[in-house]
């Protein structure tokens, strides 16, 4: 049920915006006043529209006001946009065309002709085709040779300016303003070298002639002239006054490159003539004909010299030519005339009009105006280039979108330093009709740069642990420490087989007792790492030998080789007790001493009559004085302990060295490995006497 | 007498005899000592303590003072925590060993391609190559040297033999299309891309450079693909929102352009790059006061930045500024900006 609703408010809506509307009492039952004001509005326009397009834009205020009482009135709708269309407002008469359009297409057999010139006005070229082509069927219904051919070209324009239009030109294009242009006609400007000046021509109210041209209901023409302030700013334009401007159209159109001769359109002669005046001091003479060669009894409304004034380029409507008007070619003779004129040829002239001709300072670079070619409506500024080896123009290349637009744009003019053209244009800034506008041509498209950035390298964009390391050794850890070598005497070097006493220190115990080979002297003993060790070597008749040990549970596996020279038990012979142990820096003897000194007490007690000397040795550290002082206390503290276990006093004595007799390089100042400084710090004992 | 000095030194020599022969031992024991400081200094390296390994192989070289694989190894430790002058001289002692000395050779030439030495490096990696020819690595960083020369033939050849080693080796295929895409080969260089993602499709850079060289070749939506790729797979690469923003401009998409430019803004706020790219697209929209807004941010944050002044100088001229365009184009010019003077001619 919903459903069903909501489609019949969607057609009832639609049903009303598409009804044509008439001015009928009907319609409007309760403002039969408004009706009939409305109604007398319709009539006062329509008697303005039914005398023609001249008096269009006097029937806008009458329609407008009737279309304001009832706007969905599908007549009304078109007459409006035909009046605008024909008026300086053309721009504003789409939507009325669209309204009548929508509200009954067939309300003039001519709606999708000027419906599809709005569009095209527009730049709506699609639409103006599709409108062209279904007015093309009507006109092919009741063959028009001339609107058939119309409208072939107005849908080519139409091609040609999607084209245009896809690529704009860049160019800033500014009206010259209100000191320049005004609501009436202006245009055929030409300026000075420098832009300072500009002349052009006017159909504005104050015209010398004082009236108004019948034929085009608007003021004659006139030469007016305006200069730049300081700023760079024109000022009013005035009318050049008399002689140039007379009494009729007069209208500029050629400067000379010196600035000493000025082309002048006089409208009163055979259907329009190009005249000369030249300037004479600072006045400018009276405006002579250019010539029978020149001038025909049809139109010659402008020209231009050459730079080098030798040739003038003018356009006609005079017989022989392309159709409409033409541009032709006249060359000065010897005695100073103009010669017989020609076609510039069919590069150029089309069977349309061509017009608003202008030679560049370059001497090869025509611009024109044209219908034809590559127009994209109305006039459009095309520019030619003469080739010197060929004689001939090049085809007409179309200035482009936004110059060119889909109304007229016509005399192109451009500065010597090609920076701004100047040219006569309609576009939506008109003041009305037609307006001078400034080109500032931008030159080439200028890029915009964008800037990025890849990692092109990998390793520099995700940098990899390229180092590369040998791989690990294989390490025995045996924890084991073999202890060999061999025993023999100390001069004789005979093998000797001794006892090997292994004592714990830390536990103040013999462990273990190994005898040497009586044949090789040699013996082997295993150690386990983890303990502190003293190793003693003995035999009857030699002083016994001491090592010590120390092998920490984190030691590899190793092998030491010790060979053991005994010393026989005679005087002067020397031994080191590398089990004594001391407190650090006193002299105070550690527990783990106990067996070292009870075996030193064991080989007092077994030779009676042997007399020892210990000697204490410090390492190089500390100061000398310190040391010795050390060691003789350390020697002392031996010595003491041998007679507080019964050893006579009388046999011992003792002796301090200190760091005076270093077994190895490890001075004073010396740098060495703590392994040195142990070798130096001992307890000696010497045979004194037996 | 000769008897005396013949016994006197042959005491001598005992005496040396006995300690030679415990200082050997010792040594022996110093050996494996310098094994295991050697192993764990391989153990620290591996577990990421350069300090510690760097110590631990100088332990083991203090106590055998041959030990090449622990210069090569302290040599490797070095490297990583970039002290590459160290390194150098490690690795001029390792390679004395013939077991480390195709690796010493190609990891001086590291250093010394770290170091900026380039031609000291291209002779290392030489070496290395000589040393063992089936070794794709010491190709790969040759062919790196090369690229950066511009050398992009003999890059591509170095690349080759890289890749001959070693079918799998994706930085040498990404590498390989870069050098085809500084030669102009756009074709060749995507194949590589493509090849090196094929490998490893986590490498953001491929998608990149993929990206790029497919936009060099006019093929705007798939270089859209392969930025979108490296965007999923890092949401945080800016470089590669530029990248796509660009692509998207190339085709005239000018909003979705500014969306990825804005995007690239937002992960790094002091990327020049983007505030220029988005100038220009605005450009494009006519949006020339947004142009110049983004071109100035730009040429704030890299005051050096001549394509910003170009840039901006476009918008300026468009904004009916000529004074202030040609103001811009000079400044580019003088910055030594490629191709600035062609913007200038209009100006005085």
């Amino acid at each position: 049920m919903k459903y069903a609703i909501l489609t019949f408010v969607i057609f009832a809506t639609g049903s009303l915006f598409g009804q044509d509307i008439e001015f009928e009492k009907d319609n409007f039952p309760n403002n039969k006043d408004g009706l009939k004001e409305a109604k007398n509005n319709l009539k006062e326009g329509d008697q303005l529209f039914g005398e023609g397009p001249l008096y269009f834009k006097d029937a806008i205020p009458f329609y407008e006001k009737a279309q304001a009482f009832n706007p969905n009135n599908s007549i009304l709708n078109y007459k409006l946009g035909r009046c605008y269309a024909s008026s300086v407002h053309k721009y504003k008469a789409l939507p009325f065309f669209q309204k009548a359009y929508e509200l009954n297409p067939n309300v003039d057999p001519d709606l999708n002709y000027y419906l599809g010139a709005a569009y095209h006005l527009d730049l709506q070229f699609d639409r103006a085709i599709e409108c062209y082509s279904r007015y093309q069927r009507v006109a092919q219904a009741n063959p028009d040779p001339f609107a058939l051919e119309e409208l072939r070209l107005r849908i080519k324009q139409c091609n040609n300016g999607k084209k245009l239009v896809e690529t704009p030109l860049r160019v800033f294009v500014d009206n010259l303003g209100d000191n320049i242009n005004t609501e009436h006609n202006e245009y055929g400007a030409v300026i000075s070298a420098d832009e300072s000046v500009i002349v052009y021509t006017s159909r504005r109210p104050g015209s010398t002639a004082g009236k108004i041209d019948p034929s085009l209901n608007e003021h004659f023409e006139d030469i007016y002239i305006a200069y730049r302030d300081e700023n760079g700013e024109w000022i009013k334009a005035n009318n050049v006054g008399e002689p140039v401007n007379t009494n009729n159209h007069d209208a500029n159109s050629g400067l000379s490159a010196d600035g000493q001769k000025f082309i002048i359109y006089l409208g009163k002669n055979n259907g329009g003539d190009l005249f000369e005046s030249r300037l004479e001091g600072d006045i400018w003479s009276k405006p002579e004909s250019l010539g029978k060669n020149i001038n025909t009894d049809y139109h010659e409304p402008s020209a231009c010299y050459s730079p080098d004034g030798r040739t003038l380029y003018f356009v006609s409507d005079k017989p022989g030519g392309k159709g409409g008007h033409d541009i032709y070619i006249s060359r000065l003779d010897e005695k100073g005339k103009w010669g017989k004129a020609e076609s510039i040829g069919d590069a150029i002239n089309t069977p349309f009009e061509e017009e608003g001709v202008f030679m560049h300072p370059d001497g090869k670079t025509l611009y024109f105006s044209s219908q034809g070619h590559s127009s994209m409506g109305g006039y459009d500024i095309f520019k030619s280039i003469y080739d010197e080896t060929t004689k001939t123009w090049g085809t007409p290349m179309n200035l482009g979108y936004p110059v060119n637009t889909a109304d007229d744009d016509i005399f192109f003019v451009i500065s010597a330093s090609g920076r701004h053209g100047y040219y006569t244009s309609m576009n939506k800034d008109s003041r009305g009709l037609r307006d001078l506008y400034v080109i500032t041509f931008l030159g080439p498209e200028k890029p915009m740069i964008l800037n990025n950035e890849d990692n092109l390298i990998a390793s520099i964009a995700s940098p990899v642990q390229e180092t590369v390391i040998a791989p690990k050794m294989e390490v025995k850890e045996a924890q084991l420490t073999i202890l060999k070598g061999v025993i023999s005497d100390f001069l004789t070097d005979e093998k000797l087989e001794a006892e090997i006493e292994i004592v714990d220190n830390t536990a103040n115990a013999v462990i273990a007792t190994f005898t040497s080979n009586s044949k090789s002297g040699k013996y082997l003993v295993s150690l386990p790492a983890g303990k502190n060790y003293g190793i003693a070597v003995k035999k009857d008749g030699y002083l016994f030998h001491s090592e010590n040990f120390d092998i920490p549970n984190t030691a590899a596996f190793q092998e030491v080789k010790k060979d053991v020279k005994l010393k026989q038990l005679s005087v002067g012979n020397k031994i080191v007790l590398r089990n004594i142990f001391y407190d650090l820096d006193k002299a105070t003897l550690r527990p783990e001493s106990t067996v070292e000194l009870n075996r030193l007490i064991k080989l007092m007690n077994d030779v009676p009559t042997l007399k020892i000397k210990l000697g204490g040795h410090t390492d190089s550290r500390g100061s000398d004085a310190h040391n010795l002082d050390l060691s003789k206390r350390r020697a002392a503290a031996v010595v003491k302990y041998l007679t507080e276990q019964g050893i006579d006093a009388g046999r011992l004595q003792s002796e301090g060295f200190g760091e005076t007799q270093l077994v190895n390089e490890c001075a004073n100042g010396v740098k060495c490995t703590e392994e040195q400084h142990q070798a130096n710090r001992r307890t000696e004992f010497e045979v004194l006497s037996l | 007498m000769t008897r005396i000095i013949v016994a006197a030194f042959s005491f001598l020599a005992f005496q040396g005899l006995a300690q030679d022969t415990i200082q050997a031992m010792v040594l022996n024991n110093d050996s494996i000592e310098a094994a295991k400081l050697y192993n764990s200094g391989i153990r620290k390296f591996n577990g990421k303590e350069m300090n510690g390994a760097i110590a631990d192989f100088t332990q083991a070289i203090e106590k055998q003072k041959d030990f090449h694989l622990a210069y090569m190894n302290r040599g490797s430790a070095y490297m990583e925590i970039k002290k590459f002058s160290e390194a150098v001289s490690d690795f001029n002692f390792s390679l004395n060993d013939p077991e480390a000395c195709k690796d010493s050779y190609f990891l001086r030439g590291r250093c010394h391609m770290e170091m900026d030495n380039l031609d000291k490096a291209e002779g290392d990696f030489g070496s290395a190559i000589t040393a063992n020819p089936k070794d794709e690595k010491p190709y790969y960083y040759r062919g790196v040297i090369k690229f950066g020369n511009a050398d992009y033939k003999g890059a591509i050849k170095d690349f080759d033999k890289a890749i001959e080693n070693n079918r799998s080796y994706a930085y040498a295929y990404n590498d390989r299309g870069s050098a085809k895409r500084m030669a102009e080969d756009y074709e060749g260089a995507a194949a590589d891309y493509k090849k090196a993602l094929m490998i490893d499709q986590s490498m953001v850079f491929a998608h990149n450079n993929l990206g790029s060289t497919l936009r060099k070749t006019g093929k705007h939506d798939q270089a859209i693909l392969a930025y979108t790729q490296a965007i999923q797979l890092d949401g945080q690469n800016f470089q590669a929102y530029n990248n796509r923003g660009s692509a998207k401009y190339d085709k005239e998409d000018y909003k979705g352009a500014i969306e990825d430019f804005t995007k690239a803004i937002e992960l790094n706020p002091a990327y020049a790059y983007a505030y220029n790219n988005r100038g220009a697209a605005k450009f494009k929209l006519q949006d020339y006061k947004g142009c110049i807004d983004d071109c100035s941010k730009a040429i704030q944050k890299n005051p050096n930045y001549g394509y910003a002044y170009l840039n901006r100088g476009n918008a300026r001229e468009l904004m009916r500024d000529d004074e202030g365009a040609c103001a811009d184009w000079n400044k580019s010019v003088e910055l030594g900006t490629k191709g600035g003077e062609q913007y200038i001619g209009d100006c005085k």
